[in-house]
């Protein structure tokens, strides 16, 4: 009988113990030396190979994403820039519709009255606070002695009128030609005429002349046209009283009256004048 | 020292093999192309065919049971066929000496049963419904072109091995030859 080799014995030898050993673990239902060789093996190949592998590609990765960042971040920082000026337009067009609005119900609270809408054409910088030059003319209906409002009241006088545009002093000028008659409701319900005549630089308001000395004026009424004299009608808001000037024996001289907030800027305007 | 390196060299392909499906994994729905690697299978077939069939047979035996019980948790059907496999892998011994080609293409004809012979088992069980085309062009046919190069390589290595064991054993005899010849030198 031939004779088996020494590697043949030791085969053999480890053949017989591994089949002992999984029938054992097999008749005990025993599931622990599969989990072990199987545990031993993935844990080898764990820390050989997927770990490095693994850390290796999340390193190129990230590198790689590096450039997916540079690109996002170029991409946002253009679009912030964007926004900043989407907010500049958004809050001049909400601005402009506030001022439109306003001007609009002014239109509709006037009924009687003719009423232009047009805007500002030019503004010289030399002449800022003297004229402006509107978009409305003769073919619209401008007609001189006019009054110009804006949203928030009163600005000035139709001057010159062309065919398609207007000149419009403003109350702010030094050379106001015409003066504008208005009136002062009074606490007790009465009110008091006067007329604007001038405008003090120094003091940044009109000086306006009350037909009554003896009224009892005081800081924050509104003054308001008075519709006598001049080509509009009455209640349009001219200003509101900042401080009253009395002579030595206590008569009111001179009222003074501040200007509408939006007198130094204003793109829209409202031509007002009696109907027919 | 050559059983030692063999083992190694076993244990590495393992290894390789766990790499390559870790970095391509395997698609099992049969809906793209894949490659599934047996280096660890093909260093076997390499490693034993110069051997008697018993020798051959009770490697491939010991390997099915340690894939079983280790890996598996049962008796299937691996430690009946790992023994035929490496039986199989001797038989044309001669003409697998005299040409490295005939040994690429019985080592590739043994992997491809390898993976030809568990699906035929799978299909007539009726555990798996893909056909036998499907699976042959989505699950074998990268296999087999890859292993071609692969299994080229891997003969490579081992004529490379069997040389440099050649050379040292030639080393060795002839430094004992020298020794021996400066003992009787020495003794006279």
């Amino acid at each position: 009988m031939r004779k088996f080799t020494r590697l043949q014995k030791i085969l053999s030898i480890l053949i017989c113990i591994s089949l002992i050993f999984s029938f054992i673990m097999l008749s005990l239902r025993q599931n622990s030396l599969s989990n072990l060789g199987y545990s031993a093996w993935t844990y080898i190949k764990y820390g050989l190979i997927d770990y490095p592998l693994k850390s290796l590609g999340n390193g190129i990765s990230d590198f790689a994403n590096l450039w997916h960042v540079y690109e996002d971040n170029e991409y946002l920082k253009e679009e912030l820039a964007q926004q900043r000026s989407y907010k500049t337009l958004y809050e001049e067009e909400r601005n402009k519709n506030e001022d439109l609005e306003k001007l609009l119900d002014i239109k509709n609270s006037l009924p009687d009255a003719l009423t232009i809408s047009c805007s500002v054409v030019s503004r010289s910088a030399s002449s800022w606070k003297q004229t402006v030059t509107i978009s409305a003319g003769k073919v619209q209906g401008v007609k001189p002695n006019m009054i110009v409002m804006t949203s928030e009241g009163a600005i000035g006088l139709i001057e010159e009128v062309q065919s398609a545009t207007s000149t419009v002093r403003l109350l702010t000028s030094e050379d106001l030609v015409n003066d504008i008659a208005i009136k002062i409701s009074l606490e007790d319900g009465s009110s008091v005429e006067g007329v604007l005549q001038s405008y003090d630089a120094k003091k940044g308001a009109y000086c306006v002349s009350l037909f009554d000395n003896d009224a009892t004026v005081s800081a924050g009424q509104s003054v308001a046209t008075s519709g006598s004299g001049g080509n509009y009608p009455s209640g349009l808001f001219v200003g509101t009283v900042v401080d009253v000037s009395k002579s030595d024996d206590a008569i009111i001289s001179t009222v003074y009256v501040s200007p509408v907030s939006n007198m130094k800027s204003f793109e829209y305007v409202l031509v007002i004048g009696n109907e027919g | 020292m050559k059983a030692r390196f063999y083992c190694v060299f076993l244990f590495l392909m393992a290894l390789v093999d766990g790499t390559i499906v870790f970095l391509f994994p395997v698609d099992y729905q049969y809906i793209s192309i894949s490659f599934v690697p047996h280096l660890c299978i093909a260093a076997l077939f390499l490693s034993v065919w110069k051997r008697g069939y018993m020798d051959r047979m009770l490697m491939g035996f010991l390997f099915g049971i340690l894939y079983d019980v280790f890996f598996l948790n049962c008796f299937s059907f691996h430690i009946f066929l790992y023994p035929l496999l490496t039986f199989l892998c001797g038989i044309f011994q001669e003409k697998m000496d005299e040409n490295n080609r005939i040994l690429l293409i019985v080592t590739l004809i043994l992997v491809f049963l390898y993976d030809l012979l568990p699906f035929g088992y799978h299909k007539f069980t009726k555990t798996l419904s893909v056909s036998l085309i499907r699976w042959f062009i989505h699950f074998e046919l990268a296999t087999i072109l890859i292993h071609i190069v692969l299994i080229a390589a891997l003969i490579y290595i081992f004529n490379v091995y069997e040389r440099y064991e050649t050379i040292r054993r030639i080393r060795q005899q002839r430094q004992e030859k020298k020794k021996y010849h400066n003992l009787r030198l020495s003794r006279k």
